[in-house]
């Protein structure tokens, strides 16, 4: 590692402490590794001797001199950003929402309608051979085959989707138990 | 060592390396180095530490194209190294007690 990825480096490992602080230290460190470089150490050498930065940043974090910044500062920042966008994205995530239980709707939907098509033949054929309408009987016919056809093809997809939706929903409830 | 021996001890150490003449950060780890172990880490604080407590002054120099910064022992450095000297005094009595001591149980 070279001189500028060591300081890089610890500078984010020191993120917490203020800004003077952290100067200080990686004003020390460059310095340090500088006088190691003066003494005939490559640039490398010198900061492989100066040690492997998470260490660094451990000891100097353990320093009890060295006052971490408090971390609850940082968060109201945090919290003012999402709620002051909440016009953005509350309405993008509803709009999602909104099309995830759409296609749902529409996967159900057209099982049903498959499952309905299938029982309305059944329930036209014997109507139409009563009438002697053999073309009206064949589309009858058709009708059923052509929606249960479907609808088994549907039906364990359908099963697993919907198996899958209730354990999303009530994980919690399957955990407690 | 006791940590807390040690942070005690690292102080006079440092001004021990800067009682006869200025020095910079990395030769005065060299030098404190061979007695106790010390790091960059350990070393910056007790330095500034120091400073806060006027045992020590900081200046910078040019040095090579690029600033370096000095320390300087004052008259309170001097008075605690003065002072480290006579506790060893008390030090030394509490270790014959101590080892004393472990002679009888042992």
């Amino acid at each position: 590692m070279d001189k500028n990825g060591f300081l890089t480096a610890l500078g984010e490992g020191l993120a917490d402490i203020s800004l003077e602080e952290r100067e200080k230290w990686l004003d020390f460190y460059g310095e340090m590794i500088d006088d190691r470089m003066e003494e005939g150490l490559t640039e490398t050498e010198a900061v492989e001797a100066v040690g492997p930065v998470e260490n660094v940043i451990s000891q100097i974090l353990k320093q009890p001199e060295v006052k971490q910044e408090e971390k609850t500062v940082r968060e109201p920042w945090k919290w003012a950003l999402i709620i002051g966008g909440a016009p953005l994205w509350l309405p993008i995530l509803v709009a999602l929402a909104a099309v995830v239980l759409a296609l749902l709707a529409c996967i159900y939907a057209v099982a049903a309608s498959f499952v309905g098509g299938a029982i309305g033949g059944v329930v036209l054929l014997p109507t139409y051979l009563g009438d002697g309408n053999i073309p009206g009987a064949l589309f009858a016919l058709g009708a059923v085959l052509f929606c249960s056809g479907i609808a088994f093809l549907m039906f364990r997809p359908v099963l697993r989707l919907t198996k899958w939706l209730f354990f999303k929903v009530f994980r919690r409830k399957e955990g407690a138990v | 060592m006791d940590v807390q021996l040690k942070r005690g001890l690292l102080d006079v150490c440092v001004l021990a390396s800067i009682q006869d003449k200025d020095s910079y950060g990395y030769q005065i780890i060299k030098d404190v180095k061979p007695y106790v172990e010390i790091s960059e880490s350990t070393l910056y604080p007790i330095l500034r530490r120091m400073e806060a407590a006027q045992m020590l002054t900081v200046w910078s120099a040019e040095h090579n194209g690029r600033l370096r910064k000095y320390y300087r022992i004052t008259d309170a450095g001097r008075q605690r190294l003065t002072d480290f000297k006579d506790e060893w005094k008390e030090i030394m009595s509490i270790y014959q007690f101590v080892i004393g001591k472990g002679d009888h149980c042992g």
